[in-house]
């Protein structure tokens, strides 16, 4: 994934869509405007429009490349499956959803997420790796959600909303808890990690615990339209999850980019989303962090080689 | 490769651009500006399947529950709500439609609440908070209610919740049930005497409001009250037409200019959801922009240029998401070819 020509690129513009499209130009909705704000505003939504835009031909075009790539390395019904999710998305683009559409496209993004599942569980070496499994667990249960919520009224009687309400806490939860096992993951593949967690990494949880305490409604608010949680769990938590996202995201920017990106794709395509390019961020993110394990099982490979060759050093200090 | 990349880059921003510029989004899928389109003919205030309708394009606004203010129902049912606008220079006239399971068009009973629908535009400029406005900054709100248009066609009381009801007498009432037309003495009716707005006799299914913040919302005296309605319900769906003189007089109504851009915000109730007063769905502020009446003929061409890059019509909106096809398609093809070769 971290090879397509405009990774760069596509980086920043999901990274433009998510803060300025879906977060500050949100956050106008609190401001009394008057008539210069206004059309500051305008102009920033240009902008976010604009970076929505390119970030989604960018989307298009690294999932074609994605398909291609993979259609010669994997299994080819798994590829085959991404196909289809990037034909029903263009289609929609001309013919609006039916009703069985959402379901299905849901299903197979369901049987996707379970099988980077299955591929990142197959990299693991180490019991502290298991935290890299996180996200896709909450991917399945945010699809799995999605999936109750647009099959309900087609395929069952009921209008309980218990089931579904507790497949969105579920979901919720393992977003929260996503950034702090990959922190601990990470820790032990990189003790060097403590010495990046300085003041500016608890900066952005300082805001959010700030604002929540200002305004808790809003911070609600903007909460589930930036990222789809709906802030349920104790706030304390959600500072936490924060600043181990910001934590993970500052440590692994050098040695390992593809963890850095995968962190930045899986909050711009939020809990529970509602556009495909969201859904495909998700995956994508997966396929990151897939790519991330790779390299650690590969360098955890050389490393125990080593030392069968040389058993009186120990290689895995570093 | 650097130069395919480049290549890649450039072919991209350009197609970004283009898109954002001509308000092609591929993102949602649709713009975020409702166009009042501009017809000579009257307006079809009571008829929703209307030809005029399908001259002016539809847009779909997404709604999610009101979640600032207590009481609050997380799980509304009305997730999305199709606009449509037109106006022919003296009248507006909007459309709404949407998917609900049930008619809940009776509030008789304390535990039966009607379906409804409202739009809601800022009175000043710049737009205030979403959500009923705030302190300063007042919005226009126009309410159309299933019950009140009920009661507009047929007046309904207690004995259409509870047909099997006995009554001894009712006072004044010319027949076995009451009926407003027997009560026209006020020094008998005190809802009416005291203006109260659910008392008075209704003109029309839709109320028109006024407010500035939460707990503020006002019904606007009855000779204030010009906002029309009509609402249907058919196979699941509700379709609803707000209609008014594009001016109004009133102080605390909204005054539409033609060739102007507005905002404009939507809220639904699903009755049959418990939902009532703050516990409905809500959109954030979307644009809304009345088109000019077309050019007379002698101004034609200069005229129709601008009409052509303001107001695209389907079928260019359609033309251009095949172009885009294409091109991701030919990079998609050029991209496959490039992939190092197995082996």
């Amino acid at each position: 994934m971290k090879h397509f020509p405009l990774f760069r690129w596509f980086i920043l513009a999901v990274l433009g869509d998510w803060l300025v499209t879906r977060t500050l130009g949100r956050l106008a909705i609190f401001v009394p405007k008057s008539p210069p704000l206004l059309f500051a505003y305008k102009v920033l939504t240009l902008g976010g429009q604009f970076a929505s835009v390119f970030a989604v031909v960018l989307t298009y075009l690294a999932w074609i490349w994605l398909i291609g790539k993979r259609w010669k390395e994997t299994s080819r019904w798994i590829t085959l499956i991404a196909a289809l999710l990037l034909g029903v998305s263009l289609t929609s683009l001309f013919i609006a959803p039916t009703p069985y559409s959402l379901p299905g496209f849901n299903l197979l993004t369901l049987l996707l997420v379970g099988w980077l599942g299955y591929q990142i569980a197959l990299h693991i070496r180490r019991p502290s790796d298991w935290g890299m499994l996180m996200p896709a667990f909450a991917l399945s249960v945010s699809t799995l959600y999605l999936l109750a919520q647009t099959s309900r009224y087609l395929f069952f009687e009921t209008e309980s909303q218990k089931a579904v309400t507790f497949l969105y806490h579920l979901g919720e939860m393992l977003v929260v808890l996503s950034p702090l096992a990959i922190l601990v993951s990470l820790y032990h593949r990189l003790p060097t990690v403590s010495r990046k967690l300085n003041l500016w990494t608890f900066l952005p949880s300082a805001t959010f615990a700030a604002l929540y305490w200002f305004n808790p409604s809003m911070t609600g608010i903007l909460a589930i339209w930036s990222i789809g949680i709906s802030l349920f769990l104790p706030w304390p938590l959600y500072c936490l999850g924060l600043w181990a996202w910001v934590s993970v995201l500052v440590a692994a920017r050098y040695p390992y980019p593809s963890l850095s990106a995968a962190l930045i794709l899986l909050a711009a395509a939020g809990f529970a989303p509602q556009l495909s390019s969201q859904t495909f961020w998700g995956i994508m993110a997966l396929f990151l962090l897939q790519e991330t394990l790779e390299g650690w099982s590969a360098s955890q490979a050389s490393i125990t080689a080593l030392s069968e060759q040389s058993p009186a050093l120990d290689y895995s200090r570093g | 490769m650097k130069r395919f990349r480049l290549f890649l880059l450039i072919s991209s921003l350009l197609l970004s651009l283009g898109l954002t510029l001509l308000k092609v989004p591929l993102a949602s899928s649709q713009g975020t500006t409702l166009i009042a389109s501009y017809t000579n003919e009257a307006l079809p205030l009571q008829d929703p399947d209307a030809a005029a309708w399908n001259n002016t394009t539809a847009l779909e606004i997404p709604l999610s529950a009101q979640m600032v203010t207590a009481p609050i129902i997380r799980e509304t049912k009305i997730k999305s709500i199709s606009v449509r606008a037109l106006h022919n220079g003296k009248q507006v006239a909007i459309l709404l439609e949407w998917t609900d399971n049930t008619e809940n068009a009776q509030s008789i009973r304390i535990q039966d609440f009607p379906d409804a629908v409202a739009v809601q535009f800022p009175i000043g400029s710049g737009q205030p908070f979403f959500c009923m406005g705030i302190q300063g900054a007042n919005v226009n709100i126009w309410h159309w209610k299933a019950d009140w248009q009920a009661d507009l066609l047929a007046w309904q009381d207690m004995q259409d919740a509870y047909p099997n009801m006995r009554v001894d007498v009712y006072p004044f009432a010319q027949g076995d049930r009451p009926n407003p037309a027997d009560y026209q003495d006020v020094t008998y009716l005190s809802g009416v005497a005291a203006e109260n707005p659910l008392s008075l006799p209704r003109l029309s299914p839709v109320e028109d409001l006024v407010a500035g913040g939460f707990g503020s919302l006002t019904s606007q005296p009855q000779t204030s009250q010009n906002v029309q309605g009509y609402g249907v319900y058919e196979n699941g769906k509700w379709r609803v037409i707000f209609s008014r003189d594009l001016t109004s007089s009133d102080p605390d109504d909204v005054n539409f200019v033609v060739g102007d851009v507005y905002s404009i915000a939507f809220a639904a109730w699903d009755g049959a959801n418990g939902e009532r007063n703050g516990q409905k769905s809500t959109s954030q502020w979307v644009s809304l922009q009345f088109e000019s009446a077309p050019p007379t003929p002698l101004l034609q061409p200069a005229e129709e240029e601008n009409y052509l890059i303001r107001g695209l019509t389907a079928q260019t909106i359609f033309l251009m998401y095949l172009s885009v096809l294409f091109v991701l398609i030919v990079i998609a093809v050029i991209i496959y070819f490039r992939l190092p070769k197995e082996g």
